[in-house]
């Protein structure tokens, strides 16, 4: 039985993933809550950018929320910026959890999930850091304390790469 | 009975709900138990008056966060 | 109890910096039968995800139980009665449980341990459990085993202290059938060996034209091996912002009794805070082969009159009202129980069945972090 469940694992699924060493999709997206401003990702060469795909009913994007806001507001001045983009089906639910947890990094929404197709996101949360030259060097899938840490050594060390 | 399991295993190939896709799932009317408190509340009812008992919950479901 | 372990785990995991999602709460149920038993139980409870690696949940249920209990089944006034012995019961009755599982990549271990304690039962158990997600968890499979120790007394002979042992297996299956939709379906197999007799309850038989009636104490098998199917379904209706909600059980032991139960309920959604849900059950079980409010001519090897195992059937409605407020949530369920031997699927309940009216409520307070 078991057997059988893993055959079809991996006929279902398996698609290319996102990894290390890809560029950031050329894409923008509508501003959430301000469909008429979009963001584009190709503008944000120069910056350190952490694309985050969260939602108001993932659990665990409570906790990892607060901790990209005090990451953004630290390391903003050198160059890093922040994106969340949103999963909801629903703007209002995403603006009653930003009510609780509350952010000033910018945040974008996903409707047609064209964002989450060409990030392959595969786990809720998920987090992908690109350097300064739009290439994507850390996926993180899921969030606990020590993914968050090791969040913060790795923008340290993309803030400080010098080519 | 076996081919009720076959057909839920097999289902497993067809249905892909993609994991940014689970907010609805993700509602605490979707979850497949009451409660805790009010679950444990509802053991002492209904089993003490009556022969039949068990089917426990298992898991899954959810928003399928981490 | 079972909260008292949960509790310093909840409270060490935040300091070593750990991420811990979950809940913890009290409620408390009361419960009520026309003319009889009263009940009122507080529950303490509480569970946490740790750094999504540790998955830890605990209970503890007390028990108070007042009124009085049926003991004989006579046939004294020509057809079969219940008979109260008039004593008035005031029991205390302490359980909990304890559950710890570990993540590995997709796959839950987890070991729970439960405990029971009256003055004349003692119950301890322990199982184990295996969840995995397969298909970017669409679907979960559970395997678990779990083994109860009894021991089981009686106020009246204090000689009493005889032991029961039961293996449970259950194997499940989640399936998220669509975004807005999922089904479980789970077995579970049950087998027992040991003492089943209820020490209270007695059949009190006159025959006609006989002065002498016959009197037999309850007397069960020796064992006892029972299957139980449930199937749980929901399904989210968007637009109407509500959700289906339908579970059926199927059980069947070698005893003789079968039973369905199906619970259908509808949880609406109404506004950003509440949520109100109706709900109606319906159960309806065979007798068990032993089953008999009289006792024959002829002393059979086993007799109970004990009508939870006659043939019946039973409608139960119920409400349930929750509000989530700030770092709390609310809910409160009222519910009534309506078992008599007319409400039987298919007619043919047993006759000297004696219509079951209950009324109980539950408030339950948590607070989820």
């Amino acid at each position: 039985m078991r057997a059988l469940a893993f055959l079809l694992v991996f006929a279902s699924g398996g698609a290319w993933a996102l990894e290390s060493g890809a560029p950031l999709p050329p894409l923008s997206a509508p501003a959430l809550g301000d469909p008429a401003h979009k963001v584009a990702f190709g503008d944000t060469k120069g910056s350190v950018v952490y694309v985050d795909f969260w939602a108001s009913w993932c659990a665990p994007c409570r906790q990892s929320m607060p901790l990209l806001q005090s990451l953004q507001q630290r390391y903003g001045a050198r160059g890093l910026r922040v994106i969340g983009v949103n999963k909801d089906v629903s703007v209002a639910d995403a603006h009653r959890f930003l009510r609780t947890v509350p952010v000033d990094f910018t945040l974008v929404q996903d409707a047609g999930d064209a964002l989450a197709h060409a990030f392959d996101v595969k786990a809720m949360p998920s987090g992908y850091l690109a350097d300064r030259h739009g290439v994507v060097r850390f996926v993180h899938r899921g969030f606990t304390a020590e993914s968050g840490a090791a969040l913060e050594r790795e923008i340290l060390s993309l803030l400080d790469e010098t080519r | 009975m076996k081919r009720t399991w076959i057909a839920f295993l097999l289902l497993g190939g067809c249905v892909h709900v993609a994991p940014y896709d689970r907010g609805y799932l993700a509602r605490p009317d979707m979850a497949l138990d009451a409660g805790l408190g009010t679950a444990r509340a509802l053991e002492k009812i209904h089993p003490s008056k009556e022969a039949a008992s068990g089917g426990a919950s298992v898991g899954g479901g959810g928003c399928g966060c981490n | 109890m079972g909260a008292a372990l949960a509790l310093p785990i909840l409270a060490f995991a935040p300091r070593a910096g750990a991420a811990v999602v979950g809940e913890m709460g009290a409620s408390i149920l009361g419960y009520k039968e026309r003319g009889l038993m009263k009940a009122t139980e507080p529950i303490l409870f509480g569970h946490a995800v740790i750094d999504d690696v540790w998955e830890v949940e605990a209970s503890a249920v007390g028990d108070i139980l007042t009124g009085a209990s049926p003991q004989f089944v006579t046939n004294v006034s020509g057809r079969p009665v219940q008979v109260l012995t008039g004593a008035s019961v005031h029991e205390r009755r302490h359980a909990g449980d304890a559950k710890v599982g570990r993540r590995f990549g997709d796959l839950v271990i987890s070991a729970s341990a439960a405990v029971s304690n009256e003055h004349d039962y003692h119950s301890k158990a322990g199982g184990v459990e295996a969840r995995e997600d397969f298909n970017d968890r669409n679907t979960t499979v559970t395997l678990g085993y779990g083994r109860a120790n009894d021991h089981v007394g009686s106020a009246i002979d204090p000689s009493l202290d005889q032991p029961r042992t039961t293996d449970q297996w259950l194997a499940g299956v989640t399936q998220v059938l669509s975004p807005v939709s999922l089904v479980q379906s789970s077995l579970a197999y049950s087998d027992g060996r040991g003492w089943y007799n209820d020490p209270y309850k007695f059949t009190l038989t006159f025959y006609p034209g006989e002065e002498l009636p016959a009197l037999l104490p309850d007397l069960r098998p020796d064992h006892r091996r029972s299957f139980a199917w449930l199937t749980r379904y929901r399904r989210h209706f968007a637009q109407q912002q509500g959700t289906l909600q339908a579970d059926y059980r199927y059980f069947t032991d070698d005893w003789g009794v079968r039973a369905h139960t199906l619970e259908v309920a509808w949880e609406q959604q109404l506004g950003e805070r509440w949520s109100l849900r109706p709900a109606l059950r319906y159960y309806t079980q065979a007798a068990a082969d032993f089953y008999s409010p009289v006792i024959p001519q002829t002393a059979p090897r086993l007799i109970s009159s004990d009508q939870r195992l006659a043939a019946f059937g039973g409608l139960s409605p119920s409400l349930r009202a929750s509000v989530r407020l700030q770092g709390l949530v609310l809910e409160g369920t009222i519910g009534y129980v309506h078992d008599a031997a007319s409400l039987r699927l298919g007619g043919s309940g047993s006759p000297e069945f004696e219509t079951l009216r209950a009324v109980y409520g539950i408030l339950s307070i948590t607070h989820p972090f």
